[in-house]
């Protein structure tokens, strides 16, 4: 057999071997069988310097082409066993992709406290800044200083928790009016978020303790639609753009002109039912023009300066925006509840 | 306040229906306004009659049979009153209604003679406790007419609640002339027509005043020869649609008049106060009255009260006494119109608990200026009904009269502060309309009337102007021109970061009481000279304020626990209370608490319960995200597990304090609290732990020289704590460690009894230079001789 033969019979046999192979090393084994340092057509590859010459090119060529092709067969049998191999894995892999997923845990905010941050957030969005103040409260800032007259109900033993000589548990955040004005002059626009005290038997809308939001703007010329612009905002924002609202004459000590905010009932849409008690109504806020005899009383000149103040119960927003009829499941601390929302 | 809507029209006449007067009532300031459903179904069945017939009872003497036209036909009623006569209109109850004494009206027979219908007294017909005689109607009405129509019962009854400020509002005619005005209507104010034919006041009475500030205006007059008896039919249904209950004839006149003015009249019987002589005066100490409700109270030198010579016939402005008031024998009445200090009479009739209307009245300040007007409205109203004489002349002691109020109100200010335009043509017109005297000018000077006495300056004049003008035409504007931007302090940042952080690893919210008893105190072990007691609690549950949020916690877990839940985790932020030098102090203090099974059942993971180190990596989880560092010793809390809790100190640059604790409740107190499971809580003062924040460091280079990485396990005695081995490897390794990382704790057979073994991985490195190998060896080797020494540790192993 001359070299020319030898080659077409190792071409032969590579075919057949590599069509044969099963495995990735059944395929390497066969290279190295081949094309290896020692394989077979590395072996006739030297023997090419015995060919005569003229016959060595056409030889060489055989050869080369032989070695080519054994090579590329090589490596596409190779990427066939690999695919197969990878398509019979993902079919043992395979998973239940419908298993639940493992879950984090997730806790759930007190809803008048998370009512409280949302509320806060919508007023620092309008300028106003948060501050917060004492629970334990003088007597002269959380009333004289507000223009509660000297016998005015709500100082009563009946009505507010005492705490020792001159100091009350604040009946709401307004005292903190008095602090910022004092240690401020104008322009003033705050809020201040935060526990309230009341001697009050809790029922179903009712409770010792509750959460406040009191805001105060003071400037050289603010307005009552300064105040109407600025709270129907805040409602819209509360409770949508489709509520109704209205602003209505009431009476607080430390606002003259006094007004209570109302918004079209959130049940009935104004039909009246049991929730509005009939009116179609509901009470969120009550707010006013600071009263002239407030700004003596922090050394605000009330002929130079003007400004609005209002307070709205937490409580009161969180129950009416979620539905809730009784303020008591505010506090439950039960996790049945708080999964809720 | 209930506004009966007919009897309203007295004094303004409406062309609109109550539900349409609600709204604008609403927007002159009155809340809750609402139109009552009707209250009268139970006189369904009541028709008026005329008798036409009466003739005696066959077989009983104190028995009339009559005959009553009730317009449809002719009944028969068999009656027993003793003014049953001829001609004359009474209330018939027909068979099948029920009568104010309780009996249900059938057919009967009645000694022989069968009785149709019943003629009713004003007891029976639900009016009022007149029970010896027949109702007496107006004879003008057509018989057979319902008897809710011929006494007005079906008018309508507005009812709405009146703010503090406004006591001329608690009288028909306050809200008329509210309503006149908005209307732009006449209000009429019914004039007296008084006869003074009796003798001159100054022969039958005397008044003096001996204090002056708790009255000062007290004026009255005198009716003789008076008929004390019930009132018309029309007077006692105008009561009770005022919800007042008819008494007699005087009492129910000085009523009507409270009720039209809002001004409280009182009566008295003339001849049962001495000498008819008024002292109005100072309680003295331990004196007593018995008032008309039966009740004797004992008075206090801050009441002030109207006496004669003898002693106390009335708690002035709040409730009269048995002795001195009118009855059926009364011939001579003496009415008080006065005017008492609104802070007096609301202190006493508190202090007594009286809820009379005089009081309540009078506690919200009446119009000084009115007395004579209620006086002669109200001698009027009887001598119309009795033909009593009136004392010719009124006695009206007023030392010191008030003037009524001026105050300049600038129209330009006054839209400025309301945010309008109103013309000051149109001002000055909303102003006169409610009774205010306006002097045009640069500002208009306005006369205040004495009843007004809410509104004081200018802001309470542009209130009453933007009420006419209608606080719904005001502009929503919004003037946020000047500062520009708002903050929130660090504190309320930091804190809801805290929170997020924890809501996020699956904690709920707690809120819990900010008060507690002593009780939880003592429980707890919370004693302390610095606990904040409530002079006026409800109960003495809630009478301290909480220097601890543990029992709240701990409650809180235990609740839950009870609802079945597994995974109970809480956390609260909150504000325990103290006292501090002569005020008081208010800290935020962060409480957690955990109890049941961190991982709940599920296919990929098996449940385990909480622990300790749970607890822990929350605590330090959180001053880690901070910045704030903190180091743990074990503790002594009494009511914690002895060998399971925990002090946390803050670490600072200079010095390091306690901050709070962590740990297990011990036993006995999961026990008592009624809890099966082991509870954690932890707390912390979070205002240091805030204070201790740091702001994020600057950057380090990630381009580092190597690290040397090795591991480290020592066998040590049980008792020697992780954080003494680890704080002499870092003593030993000096700035060269990185970090140390326990990656294993293990006690067991593998090691002798009594001792356990520590595992670490600790990185070596240095900022300046590669470190050699044997220069780890030689650390390595000093780490292990201390560990040694100071332990009696023995390595284990290391790589
Ligand atoms: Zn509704």
């Amino acid at each position: 057999m001359d070299l020319h033969d030898e080659a077409k019979a190792a071409q032969d046999a590579a075919r057949g071997e590599i069509q044969s192979c099963s495995s990735l090393e059944d395929v390497d084994a066969v290279r190295i069988k081949y094309l290896g340092r020692k394989g077979e057509i590395t072996f006739l590859l030297r023997k090419l310097g015995k060919v005569p010459p003229e016959q060595r090119k056409e030889v060489g060529g055989l050869l080369n082409e032989i070695k080519v092709e054994i090579g590329s067969l090589i490596e596409s049998r190779k990427q066939d066993l690999k695919q197969q191999k990878y398509a019979s894995g993902a079919s043992a892999e395979a998973l239940d992709v419908t298993l639940p997923g493992r879950t984090f845990k997730r806790g759930r905010f007190n809803p008048t406290l998370k009512m409280m941050d949302d509320l806060v957030q919508i007023f620092v969005g309008m300028g106003f800044s948060s501050v917060e103040g004492p629970e334990i409260e003088t007597e002269y800032n959380n009333f004289d200083a507000l223009n509660f007259p000297p016998w005015h109900p709500s100082r009563d033993d009946h009505d507010s928790f005492y705490v020792g000589d001159g100091y009350v548990l604040r009946t709401h955040t307004s005292p903190a009016q008095i602090r910022v004005m004092k240690s401020q002059p104008p322009p003033v626009r705050v809020v201040v978020p935060g526990r309230c005290h009341r001697r009050d038997t809790p029922d179903a809308s009712h409770l010792m303790s509750f959460y406040q939001i009191e805001g105060l703007y003071v400037d050289f010329d603010v307005s009552m639609a300064d105040l109407k612009g600025t709270l129907a905002a805040i409602a819209h924002e509360i409770f949508g753009e489709q509520t109704r609202i209205r602003f209505r004459p009431h009476y607080f000590p430390f606002t003259e002109p006094s007004t209570e905010l109302d918004i079209s009932c959130l049940v009935c849409e104004g039909k009246g039912c049991r929730l509005c008690k009939h009116s179609g109504w509901l009470e969120v806020l009550g707010c006013g023009m600071v009263h002239p005899n407030v700004f003596e009383h922090v050394g605000y000149d009330p002929r130079k300066v003007t400004g609005f103040a209002f307070g709205m119960g937490v409580e009161r927003i969180a129950t009416l925006k979620l539905g809730i009829g009784d303020i008591r499941l505010l506090y439950e601390n039960d996790i049945r509840l708080l999964s809720q929302f | 306040m209930r506004v009966p809507f007919g009897w309203l029209q007295d004094f303004v006449k409406l062309d609109v229906p109550p539900e349409e007067v609600c709204d604008y009532l609403v927007m002159l300031g009155f809340s809750d306004v609402r139109v009552l459903p009707g209250e009268w179904d139970c006189l369904e069945n009541f028709i008026t009659g005329r008798v036409i017939k009466v003739e005696p009872h066959p077989s009983d003497a104190n028995l009339k049979v009559v005959e009553v036209n009730v317009g449809y036909a002719s009944l028969v009623s068999v009656c027993g009153a003793p003014n049953v006569n001829l001609g004359e209109m009474y209330p018939v109850a027909m068979p099948g209604s029920k009568l104010g004494s309780g009996r249900v009206v059938e057919t009967a027979k009645i000694g022989g003679v069968e009785s149709q219908c019943i003629l009713c007294s004003g007891w029976e017909a639900w009016l009022d406790d007149e029970k010896d005689e027949l109702l007496k109607l107006d004879s003008h009405i057509a018989p057979g007419t319902k008897l809710i129509e011929s006494l007005r019962l079906n008018e309508s009854i507005i009812e709405m609640d009146v703010t503090p400020n406004r006591g001329d509002c608690l009288g028909l005619i306050g809200i008329a002339r509210e309503l006149a005005a908005v209307f732009g209507k006449e209000l009429i104010i019914p004039e007296p027509a008084v006869n003074e034919d009796g003798p001159r006041i100054g022969e039958l009475a005397s008044v003096e005043i001996e204090d002056t500030e708790g009255c000062p205006r007290y004026g009255a007059i005198v009716l003789g020869d008076v008929t004390v008896r019930g009132a018309p039919a029309e007077i006692r249904a105008r009561l009770r649609q005022a919800g007042l209950r008819p008494i007699n004839n005087v009492v129910d006149a000085a009523n009507i008049v409270l009720f039209e003015t809002g001004h409280p009249l009182h009566t008295f019987d003339l001849d049962r106060i001495k000498d008819g002589r008024i002292i109005v005066r100072r309680a003295k100490k331990g004196e007593t009255i018995t008032a008309i409700d039966d009740v004797e109270y004992r008075l206090v030198p801050d009441d002030v009260v109207i006496a004669d010579p003898d002693g106390v016939v009335a708690i002035a402005g709040v409730i009269g006494s048995r002795n001195s008031e009118v009855g059926p024998a009364t011939r001579r009445v003496l009415i008080e119109g006065a005017f008492f200090d609104h802070a007096f009479i609301w202190r006493t009739a508190k202090r007594l608990g009286i809820a009379s209307e005089a009081a309540y009245r009078f506690s919200r300040v009446v119009d000084v200026g009115a007395v004579l007007y209620v006086l002669a409205r109200t001698a009027s109203l009887i001598q119309l009904d009795t033909k009593c004489n009136v004392s010719s002349g009124m006695i009206d002691v007023y030392p010191n009269p008030v003037l009524p109020r001026h105050i300049l109100a600038n129209p330009k200010r006054v839209n400025r502060l309301l945010g309008t335009s109103i013309p000051e043509q149109e001002i000055l017109d909303y102003l006169e309309r409610l009774g205010f005297m306006v002097s045009p000018g640069k500002d208009l000077e306005v006369v205040v009337p004495t009843r007004r006495t809410d509104v004081e300056g200018e802001a309470d004049i542009a209130e009453e102007v933007g009420r006419l003008y209608g606080y719904d035409r005001i502009d929503l504007t919004s003037n946020h021109s000047r500062d520009s931007y708002g903050k929130y302090p660090d504190e309320t940042v930091i804190s809801r970061r805290v929170r997020d952080m924890l809501i996020g690893i699956g904690l709920n919210e707690a809120v819990t009481d900010a008060t507690m008893g002593p009780d939880r105190i003592e429980f707890f072990g919370l004693e302390s000279p610095e606990l904040v007691e409530i002079r006026n609690a409800v109960g003495v549950q809630n009478s301290i304020t909480r220097p601890s949020l543990l029992p709240g916690m701990a409650e809180v877990l235990v609740k839950n626990e009870r609802l079945g839940q597994e995974d109970v985790g809480f956390f609260e932020l909150g504000r325990t209370y103290s006292k501090k030098g002569e005020g008081f102090e208010e800290v935020a203090r962060l409480a957690v608490g955990i109890s049941g099974t961190s991982q709940p059942r599920a296919w990929h993971a098996k449940p385990r319960p909480f622990d300790f180190y749970d607890l822990k990596g929350i605590i330090e989880g959180v001053c880690e995200a901070l910045g704030a560092d903190i180091v743990f010793e074990p503790g002594s809390h009494e009511k914690f597990h002895a060998g399971r809790q925990a002090v946390v100190n803050l670490v600072k640059a200079d010095n390091s304090s306690v901050i709070g604790y962590l740990g297990e409740l011990a036993p006995d107190v999961c026990e008592v609290l009624g809890s099966k499971r082991r509870l954690y809580i932890a707390e912390i003062d979070f205002k240091q732990v805030r204070e201790a924040v740091r702001g994020a460091g600057r950057y380090r280079s990630l381009d580092r020289y190597p690290a040397v990485k090795r591991d480290l396990a020592v066998t040590i005695p049980k008792k020697i704590l992780e954080s003494q081995v680890r704080s002499v490897i870092l003593s030993n390794g000096g700035s060269l460690v990185e970090s140390v990382k326990l990656f294993d704790v293990y006690e067991g057979e593998q090691i002798p009894s009594g001792t356990k073994s520590l595992a670490y991985a600790i990185v070596f490195r240095s900022s300046e230079r590669t470190l050699t190998e044997a220069e780890i060896d030689s650390l390595q080797k000093d780490m292990e001789k201390a560990l040694e020494s100071d332990f009696g540790g023995k390595l284990r192993m290391k790589s």
